[in-house]
């Protein structure tokens, strides 16, 4: 598929269809991929796509001041690309989507395949402007059964178990960084007039961060996974995006990152609403 | 003098070590993260991890740090100072954390100011390191001029894995010293062949290290590359979090803040902040020198591999590779600096 992909990136440069593209390309050793940023048509021969292309590209599209971008998307990665056309941050037809047909992909940390991929339902990429390679989709529905078990504890065990994993947390705001739909300019983690947040590091504070971030994202976190893959402490991170997009479905019937043109449930009203608060 | 210990009878040494101090030391949690963590039994050690998630720097400059308690009352203003730090043992980190401890205790003691909430902390601090056996894919201690896996540097004590499970412990301050001699029962004294044991380990050793940079080469290339356009483009994959400097053994930065949580109580406290971060230049009025991400983005290679040689004559990295690790998109410090141009 490499091959497939290069040329094509060097034809939409070439043909000005783009005036940048982003993919992967191979970092240290054989089980890490970085981003790729090319400009130049004759540029594109580093370009890979393999099992250990885990970062969400669609996290650049908010970053790059650009006019016309061409992004290289697994099947998940586009619901983020979506999910920012909904939230209006680029027009649709100035980001040219290559969707590659993606058979899951592994963490570099632990070689495992992510959580994600199993009963994926996107393995051929929808809603692509060009689609590279076959997969076949899982006939499986995405499974919320950790969730599900997870809720069943009790309040205490639940927070014992939170609480140690704030107590790891570094605060490097990785999690943050690398998550397309945390694109505030001024995040309020960073103020100090007022300080929403104090910069003094403990399990509290933390804690109060990563539930402040899981409440700004609900309903357009497309459960992808960056922030947990991105933790550098191992923080399941994935437990809470996933609890999100178990209540958006739950609650409001609601999927980000499907829709172009829904309303997110927060932003909107309705009489019907569920009462139950989320979380 | 040179001695030699079994595996089994470090973990006795560590446990009379937890009966007497703190002991931090590599442990594995059930997300399988290794961290530096108080042991409470030798057991709960786990020795086989190459380097653990995050580096031991934490233990003795803390990530925030109550430098005092202002509390006011109506007999005046009284200032509460931090309790004395206790005496710790940091058992089983690696020779490039060790010596990251070498050079973060020259910058607290630059000059003529000497930093004592971390000086005195430090002199309470024994650091037992353990040699590599097996350097990864990101290990690049040899490229600097202190650097291998077997070097003592900022180690109290130094443990170096031989042949048959046994242990070369050799002792390079008067704390090392004294782990031996407190816990003399389970040493033996080390021959002749043991030492040129330990040096067909380094041998050994330093060959799995793949990358070996010239970092007098590149600092020369630092200096007239700061306005290259190199930078423009190297940037752009990093999403600038701090995880690279928060998982450094080096990386030292820090900010003050005050807080008033009412009227009558306040604090000071240090917390350690990264040069990645918007808001860490930004000034008073909105104004920030390094506003843009390839500023901040050059900061870093910038400061620990050129302005911090041209102050301390030795780079703010012991190659341990961390922040390649940690690294959420996978940028690996060795390419950029190599790229400069």
């Amino acid at each position: 598929m490499d091959k497939e992909l290069q040329e094509l990136i060097k034809k939409l440069l070439t043909e000005k269809k783009a005036e940048w593209a982003i993919g992967y390309e191979k970092a240290y050793d054989e089980f890490s991929t970085r981003p790729a940023f090319i400009i130049d048509p004759a540029d594109t021969a580093r370009l890979i796509f393999n099992k250990y292309c885990i970062n969400n590209l669609g996290l650049y599209l908010t970053k790059l001041k650009k006019n016309k971008l061409a992004v290289v998307c697994k099947g998940c990665d586009i619901a983020t690309v979506f999910e920012l056309i909904r939230e209006k941050q680029f027009k649709r037809e100035n980001v040219a989507i290559i969707g590659v047909a993606c058979e899951g992909v592994l963490d570099k940390r632990t070689n495992k395949l992510l959580e994600k991929c199993e009963n994926c339902q996107v393995k051929q990429p929808k809603g692509a402007d060009f689609t590279l390679g076959n997969a076949k989709n899982s006939e499986k529905p995405k499974s919320y059964a950790d969730v599900v078990e997870f809720e069943k504890k009790s309040s205490k065990e639940k927070l014992e178990f939170w609480n140690r994993q704030f107590e790891k947390c570094i605060r490097c705001y990785a999690c943050r960084n690398v998550c397309p739909v945390c694109y505030c300019p001024d995040c309020f983690a960073l103020r100090s007039m007022p300080e929403y947040l104090s910069k003094h590091v403990d399990a509290d504070k933390n804690k109060l961060f990563h539930m402040i971030r899981m409440q700004h994202v609900f309903g357009r976190c497309t459960d992808c996974k960056a922030c947990d893959t991105a933790c550098p402490v191992n923080i399941p991170l994935s437990m809470l995006t996933k609890k999100l997009a178990k209540d958006a479905k739950e609650l409001f019937n609601y999927e980000s990152g499907a829709d172009t043109d829904a309303r997110p449930p927060l932003s909107t009203y309705d009489e019907g609403d569920s009462e139950s608060d989320i979380m | 003098m040179a001695y030699l210990i079994t595996k089994e009878n470090i973990k006795e040494v560590l446990n009379a070590l937890i009966a007497a101090k703190t002991v931090y030391a590599p442990k594995k949690d059930a997300e399988d993260t290794v961290l530096f963590e108080k042991l409470v039994n030798a057991s709960e050690w786990h020795g086989d991890s190459l380097l653990t998630h995050t580096t031991a720097k934490d233990k003795v400059y803390l990530q925030s740090e109550r430098f005092f308690k202002i509390k006011k009352d109506k007999n005046g203003v009284t200032i509460e100072d931090p309790a004395e730090p206790e005496e710790i043992v940091i058992f089983g980190c690696r020779p490039c954390d060790a010596r990251g401890f070498d050079v973060i205790n020259k910058l607290f003691n630059w000059s003529d100011f000497v930093d004592e909430y971390y000086t005195k902390r430090m002199a309470k601090t024994t650091i037992i390191t353990i040699s590599c056996e097996k350097p990864e894919s990101t290990c690049f201690c040899t490229s600097f001029a202190k650097g291998s896996p077997v070097n003592e540097t900022g180690s109290d004590l130094l443990l170096t894995p031989l042949k048959d499970g046994k242990y070369l412990a050799e002792a390079y301050t008067e704390k090392g010293e004294k782990v031996i001699s407190d816990n003399l029962k389970y040493f033996s004294e080390a021959a002749e062949t043991e030492a040129k044991e330990k040096e067909a380990f380094k041998t050994a050793s330093e060959a799995k290290i793949i990358k070996k940079l010239d970092l007098a080469a590149i600092k020369k290339l630092m200096e007239p590359a700061f306005e290259s356009a190199y930078w423009e483009t190297v940037h752009l994959p990093c999403v600038k979090c701090g995880a690279c400097t928060f998982v450094c053994p080096t990386c030292y930065c820090f900010d003050i803040t005050e807080k008033a949580f009412d009227n009558m109580n306040s604090e000071r406290v240090r917390s350690w902040d990264t040069c990645m971060s918007e808001i860490f230049t930004r000034m008073a009025g909105g104004v920030n020198p390094r506003s843009d991400t390839k500023k901040r983005f050059r900061q870093r290679f910038m400061h620990k591999f050129n302005y911090h040689v041209d102050n301390f004559k030795e780079e703010l990295c012991t190659g341990c590779g961390r922040c390649i690790k940690a690294c959420p998109v996978s940028i690996d410090v060795r390419k950029v600096i190599e790229g400069i141009k």
